[in-house]
């Protein structure tokens, strides 16, 4: 009887052994290039994940992405008060905001920045200001994705100083 | 369901159930080391525990868990950050099997089970996932039907995607064996 169920027991270790043990969880932080758009002329930002050693050793064992965070500072260079946005898209080609909102996916909008002030998002705080974290997950997952800087209303100048935290399920 | 509360009642009631069938409840409380996962960090926790042994060989029990993971860190943008490790739940049920009743004196044996695992961290979506466990214990049975137990665990959460996660814990306890004579046997 006892030899029965250290058999059956054995067994079923090593099938969830062999099914999911073999995996890790890993964050990594891809810092984004500083930068500054405006109603008058926005910008975007390529984000290459590959160029990220961490991700780049474990692109071929991705399990899953299991969260996607906006850390850092955003800067209000108006006068006025305004909300922070990001959108992501898989090109860089969108040249207006309209664009951008037509064919992008928003993913973040800050808090209020006061104007000519700033705000910083943490890291235990970005999850909160994060929006179609699906799709977000789904860019980080392909690895190469374009992020845009906008703002809720226009005429809008924001300096973007940012990083995207990672979360990741790969096997080991 | 109104069968089974009676004879479990008669059981507890019954010292002559003695070296056959062995009815214990008790509190635990130990360390959660989560295992090749860096969004978390090890922290502690506590439990409740009943278990059943209808032979002095093979016991069920059942138990629930409370545990907390610490907080992990990075640096990020020059600053050191941390965001919330976050809290276990665990309900579950296991099976027993070694020497896992009879009365006093030492007692080793290994449990496999099975629990809904519930992870929640502020900011965070829950996971709550099937969990499984299976790990080793031994029991110490002084006079009073006291039992001083120590058991670790190697618990496995399968995640979507075909990941995990994975968590030891080792745990020191204290539990009543309420089937045995005063003094044990």
């Amino acid at each position: 009887m006892i030899r029965n169920l250290k058999t059956i027991s054995a067994l079923i270790l090593s099938l969830l052994i062999a099914g999911c043990i073999g995996s890790g969880t890993i964050i990594f932080v891809f810092d984004l290039d500083e930068f500054v758009s405006s109603s008058a002329g926005m910008e975007v930002v390529e984000v290459d994940l590959t160029t990220n050693s961490d991700y780049n050793d474990n692109k071929d064992k991705i399990k899953s992405i299991d969260q996607v965070t906006v850390v850092g500072w955003f800067v209000n260079l108006e006068p006025a008060d305004n909300q922070a946005e990001l959108y992501v898209a898989d090109v860089g080609t969108y040249s207006t905001p309209a664009d951008v909102r037509a064919n992008a996916t928003r993913v973040f909008v800050s808090p209020v920045m006061a104007g000519s002030d700033s705000v910083f998002i943490s890291w235990s705080d970005g999850l909160s200001h994060i929006e179609n974290l699906t799709v977000l997950k789904d860019k980080a997952d392909a690895g190469y994705f374009w992020i845009y800087g906008l703002a809720a209303d226009s005429p809008f100048t924001v300096r973007y100083r940012l990083s995207l935290v990672i979360t990741m399920t790969a096997g080991l | 369901m109104k069968k089974i509360v009676p004879a479990l009642i008669l059981l507890v009631m019954t010292g002559s159930a003695n070296a056959i069938t062995d009815i214990s409840a008790g509190l635990f409380g130990g360390l959660n080391f989560p295992v090749a996962q860096e969004d978390s960090k090890s922290g502690n926790g506590f439990g409740l525990r009943a278990k059943f042994s209808p032979s002095p060989m093979i016991a069920g029990s059942v138990f629930y868990e409370n545990r907390s993971f610490g907080d992990p860190e990075l640096t990020i943008l020059g600053q050191t950050m941390t965001t919330d490790g976050g809290k276990v739940t665990a309900f579950g049920v296991e099976a027993m099997i070694g020497s896992v009743g009879g009365g006093m004196g030492p007692h080793f044996y290994w449990a496999l089970g099975i629990s809904n695992y519930k992870w929640t961290r502020d900011g965070y979506e829950d996971l709550s996932k099937i969990g499984y466990h299976l790990g080793p214990g031994f029991e110490l049975v002084v006079p009073a039907n006291i039992g001083l137990e120590i058991r670790g665990k190697f618990e496995i959460v399968p995640t979507d995607g075909g990941g995990s996660r994975k968590n030891a814990l080792v745990f020191i306890g204290v539990n009543y064996h309420f089937g045995l004579p005063a003094g044990g046997m």
